[in-house]
C-alpha cells in the first residue's frame, strides 16, 4: 500500500521536472566539457588553432576570391605573362651586348657611354617585370621559380654588375687595360649567372602559358599552408606518447603519491593529537580553543595559503628568519624539498580541522558509561584510552583519512598558491629522459599549468585524461571500500 | 591517598595541561596573527616579530590603501553581482531537485546519487580538467558572437553547475529530516502540485535555502581559477593576481587579503554547524 501511494503521490515525470535544470546545468558546465577534454587530448589543440575558425573561413574566403579571379582574368594574366618574357628576352640580349663588349672591347673602343645606355635599358625592362610579377593583378609571384629567381637577378645586376662596373671605372675618362681584365675577371660571371636566372624565369612563364591551372594551385598554396597552420589536427596518441617521453609527466604523478604518503599521516596525526588533546576535561576553556582552532576552515584559501607563503618567505617570512638564526635555511623558492615539506605542513593546517572534527564526533559518541565502568575497575587513563577509546573511534577516522588523501591526491591550491610547482631545475626521472621541469608541480597542476602557461590544450587534455583516470579509480576504491561499508541504505 | 592531594593533582595536571594546549593554539594560529599584524603594520616594513609593531606603531594605512583602489572597488561590486546571481541560481536549481532526490522514487535516483557522491569525492582534480575544457568551448561560442568570456552570469551558472553534487546531496539530507506527512496530508486535501512546492515545502524548507545561499555566496566569494580563465576580475581573482607579482608589498596585500577573506569569515561564523554536518556528508556519514 505504502508503495502504491508513493507512486501515486509523487509521480515520476514531476521528480524528472524537478531535476532537470539541475541536470542540465551540470552536464552542459561541468560533464560535457570532460567529454569534450577527452576529444581535444587527441589532437593538437593550442592558443593558434583552438578558436581559429572565423579566421579559417576568411582565408577560405580569400582563397575562393583569388582562385576565381585567376580564372576569370587568364585572357589579361597570359597577356602579362608574354609582357614578362618579351622583357626578358629584351634583357638578355642587353646584358649579352654587355658582356661582348667587356670581353672583347680595347681602352680605345670601349665605350661608357653605350654601358650607361646598356644599364638604363635594362633597369627599364626589370622595372617593368618586377611590377608586373609582384603586382596583386598576376599573382606570378607565387609561382615557383619566378619570385626568388627574380629577386636572385635584381641583386645580381644591381649590386654585382653595376656593381662592379662603377667600383672598376668610377669616374675614369681613360679605361686601361687592367680595368677591363678585372671586369672580364668579376663581372663576366656575373653576367652568366643573371642570363641563367633569367632563363628559368622565361621556363617558368613557359609553364604558367602551357599549364594555367598550375599557377592557380601555387598561388593557393601558400593559404592553404596558412589555414592548415591554425586548424586543429587530430594527432592519435601523440599527446600521450609526449607526456610519457621525458621525466616532467611520470615524476609529477611520481611527486604527487609520494604526497599523498607523506602528507596524510601528517594530517590525521596532528588532526586525531588535538582532538583528544581538546577532549581532555582537564583543560580550562577547551571549548573556547577547540572553536579557535576550527579557524583555518573559516578562511578561504587563498587567504591562508598566502599567509602562509608570507609566513616562510625566504629571507623575508619570520619563519625563515627564525630558522636562519638557528642554522636552518629554509628556501621554499629554491630548493625542491624545502617547498615539498612547506606543502606538508601547509596541507596539514588546513586539513587538521576535518580530521579533528570527525575525531571529535567519534569521541562525544563514545557512551558515558563504558568509561565511567572502566574508571570503576581500576583501568590507567592510558588503558582508558588503548582499550576504549581508540578502537571505538578507529573507524571513523579511517574514513577521514581515506577522504583526506583525496585531497592531498588533488593537491592545486597550495603548490599554486606557494610557489606555483616550483623551483625549475633538470630532472631525470627513472628510465625517462632528462629534462627540465617545475619539479613541484603536482598532476592537477601540471595539467593546469600546460594549458594556463604552455597553452597547449592537447597536451594539457592528455593529462587530464591520465589524471582523471587516477582519480576515478581512487573515487571507485573509496566508493566500494568505505562507503558501501558504512552506509548501507545510505543511498 | 587522600582527596586533598588527589585534587591537587589535578589542578596541578590541569594548569600544565592547558598552558600546554593555549601554547598549541597559539603555534599554529600564529600565521594568521602574523598576517593581522602586518595589515596593521604602519608603513611599508617586513614585520619578523610581534615586538616590532610596538616601534613602529599601529595603523589602517594599508585599509585605507586597499578600499580607495578604484580596481578593488570595482572587482568587490563585480563579486557581490556574481554572488548573488549565484545564490539566485542555485536556490531555483538545487532546491527543487533535492526535493525531488528527497521525496520521490524514480528510475535512476539511486544512481545519480550515488554518481554525484563520487564526482564530488574528486571534484577538485575534475573541475580544473573540466576548466580547461570549458574555456576552449567558451572562447568557441565566444568568437561566433555568444559574448561569454567576460560574462558575470555565465560565471555565475559555471559555479551553480559545480556545486550542484555537493549541495544536491546537504539540502537532500536536510529535506529527509522534514516529516513526509507535511505534503502528504496536503495532497490528500486536495491541494495541487504547485500549491504543495509553494505554498507548503518551501516555506517549510527555508532553513535550508538559507544554508544553499550562504554556501553558493562562499563559493563565488572564494573562488579564483574560473574567473582569472574567464578574464572576470572579481575581488579573488584580483587579490590572486596581486599575489602573483615579482615584488609584494606584504602589508598592503595582507590587508586587501584580509578584507577580501572577511565576508567569508562571517558566513562561517553562520553556517559553522553546517560546515562540519556538510563535511561528513562526503565520508558516508560516518
Amino acid at each position: 500500500m505504502a508503495r502504491g501511494k508513493g507512486t501515486t503521490l509523487y509521480p515520476w515525470h514531476v521528480a524528472f521536472l524537478l531535476i532537470m535544470l539541475s541536470l542540465a546545468m551540470y552536464l552542459f558546465f561541468s560533464l560535457w566539457p570532460i567529454a569534450y577534454s577527452i576529444y581535444i587530448a587527441f589532437t593538437d589543440a593550442n592558443n593558434f588553432n583552438i578558436a581559429s575558425e572565423p579566421r579559417i573561413r576568411e582565408l577560405m574566403s580569400q582563397r575562393a576570391m583569388v582562385s576565381s579571379y585567376l580564372q576569370a582574368n587568364k585572357e589579361n594574366i597570359l597577356k602579362q605573362v608574354y609582357q614578362v618574357d618579351t622583357y626578358l628576352d629584351e634583357v638578355s640580349s642587353y646584358l649579352r651586348e654587355l658582356r661582348k663588349i667587356i670581353l672583347q672591347s680595347t681602352p680605345q673602343n670601349f665605350s661608357i657611354a653605350r654601358i650607361s645606355e646598356l644599364r638604363n635599358n635594362v633597369d627599364s625592362r626589370l622595372t617593368y617585370v618586377t611590377s608586373i610579377i609582384s603586382s596583386n593583378t598576376t599573382y606570378l609571384y607565387y609561382f615557383p621559380g619566378i619570385g626568388g629567381e627574380m629577386t636572385r637577378v635584381i641583386t645580381i645586376v644591381d649590386e654585382g654588375i653595376w656593381g662592379d662596373i662603377d667600383r672598376t671605372l668610377g669616374f675614369k675618362l681613360v679605361v686601361t687595360q687592367e680595368d677591363l681584365a678585372q671586369l672580364r675577371n668579376t663581372t663576366i660571371p656575373k653576367i652568366d649567372k643573371a642570363l641563367d636566372s633569367i632563363q628559368k624565369i622565361q621556363l617558368s612563364l613557359k609553364q604558367v602559358e602551357s599549364n594555367y591551372q598550375s599557377l592557380i594551385s601555387s598561388v593557393t598554396r601558400g593559404l592553404d599552408e596558412e589555414i592548415d597552420r591554425i586548424s586543429m589536427h587530430f594527432v592519435g596518441l601523440n599527446n600521450f606518447e609526449q607526456l610519457f617521453s621525458d621525466s616532467r609527466f611520470p615524476y609529477s604523478i611520481f611527486k604527487t603519491l609520494l604526497f599523498v604518503l607523506t602528507s596524510v599521516p601528517i594530517k590525521v596525526a596532528v588532526g586525531v593529537s588535538l582532538a583528544y588533546i581538546f577532549s581532555s576535561p582537564l583543560i580550562y576553556g577547551r571549548r573556547v580553543m577547540r572553536a579557535a582552532l576550527l579557524v583555518p576552515w573559516a578562511l578561504p584559501v587563498l587567504l591562508s595559503v598566502t599567509t602562509w607563503r608570507m609566513f616562510m618567505a625566504p629571507n623575508m617570512g619570520p619563519l625563515a628568519l627564525y630558522l636562519n638564526s638557528i642554522g636552518i635555511d629554509l628556501n621554499i623558492y629554491n630548493r625542491e624539498w624545502d617547498a615539498f615539506l612547506a606543502y606538508n605542513i601547509v596541507e596539514m593546517w588546513l586539513a587538521y580541522p576535518f580530521i579533528m572534527t570527525v575525531t571529535m564526533a567519534a569521541i562525544s559518541s563514545i557512551p558515558k558509561e563504558l568509561l565511567e565502568s572502566a574508571l570503576v575497575d581500576g583501568a590507567s587513563a592510558w588503558e582508558r584510552f588503548k582499550q576504549i577509546m581508540l578502537p571505538l573511534t578507529a573507524r571513523p577516522i579511517l574514513f577521514a583519512s581515506i577522504l583526506t588523501a583525496g585531497a592531498s591526491l588533488q593537491a592545486f591550491m597550495v603548490p599554486l598558491l606557494l610557489n606555483n610547482g616550483g623551483p625549475t631545475k633538470e630532472l631525470q626521472f627513472l628510465w625517462f629522459s632528462r629534462t627540465t621541469s617545475a619539479v613541484n608541480e603536482m598532476m592537477v597542476l601540471f595539467g593546469y599549468n600546460r594549458a594556463y602557461l604552455d597553452q597547449q590544450y592537447g597536451l594539457s587534455a592528455a593529462a587530464y585524461l591520465v589524471v582523471v583516470l587516477i582519480l576515478l579509480l581512487y573515487a571507485i576504491a573509496w566508493y566500494f571500500l568505505i562507503y558501501k561499508r558504512t552506509a548501507p541504505g545510505g543511498v | 591517598m587522600s582527596v586533598g592531594s588527589g585534587y591537587w593533582i589535578r589542578f596541578i595536571a590541569s594548569i600544565v595541561l592547558t598552558t600546554f594546549a593555549a601554547l598549541i593554539v597559539f603555534i599554529l594560529l600564529y600565521p594568521v596573527f602574523y598576517a593581522v599584524l602586518s595589515s596593521l603594520v604602519r608603513g611599508q616594513i617586513l614585520v619578523t616579530d610581534p615586538t616590532q609593531i610596538m616601534r613602529s606603531g599601529l595603523s589602517l594605512e594599508h585599509y585605507v590603501k586597499a578600499i580607495s583602489d578604484p580596481r578593488f572597488v570595482s572587482a568587490t561590486g563585480l563579486s557581490l553581482l556574481v554572488a548573488l546571481t549565484n545564490i539566485v541560481f542555485a536556490l531555483l536549481v538545487i532546491t527543487p531537485a533535492a526535493y525531488a532526490f528527497s521525496r520521490f522514487k524514480f528510475t535512476g535516483r539511486d544512481a545519480m546519487l550515488v554518481a554525484y557522491l563520487v564526482l564530488n569525492q574528486v571534484g577538485g582534480g575534475f573541475g580544473v580538467a573540466s576548466v580547461i575544457a570549458l574555456y576552449v568551448m567558451l572562447l568557441k561560442l565566444n568568437q561566433i558572437g555568444i559574448p561569454v568570456i567576460g560574462n558575470p552570469v555565465v560565471l555565475a551558472a559555471i559555479y551553480t553547475a559545480g556545486a550542484v553534487p555537493f549541495q544536491t546531496w546537504m539540502v537532500k539530507n536536510y529535506l529527509d529530516a522534514l516529516p513526509r506527512e507535511i505534503d502528504e496530508s496536503a495532497f490528500i486535501d486536495g491541494a495541487g502540485w504547485r500549491q504543495i512546492i509553494f505554498d507548503v515545502v518551501l516555506p517549510a524548507s527555508k532553513p535550508t535555502m538559507v544554508v544553499i545561499a550562504l554556501f553558493a555566496f562562499m563559493g563565488a566569494w572564494g573562488e579564483f581559477i574560473i574567473a582569472n580563465f574567464l578574464r572576470v576580475e572579481t575581488l579573488a581573482a584580483y587579490v590572486y593576481e596581486t599575489a602573483t607579482g615579482q615584488t609584494i608589498f606584504w602589508s598592503d596585500f595582507a590587508a586587501r587579503t584580509i578584507l577580501f577573506a572577511l565576508p567569508i569569515i562571517v558566513i562561517y561564523v553562520f553556517t559553522q554547524r553546517y560546515i562540519g554536518e556538510a563535511m561528513r556528508y562526503g565520508a558516508g556519514k560516518a
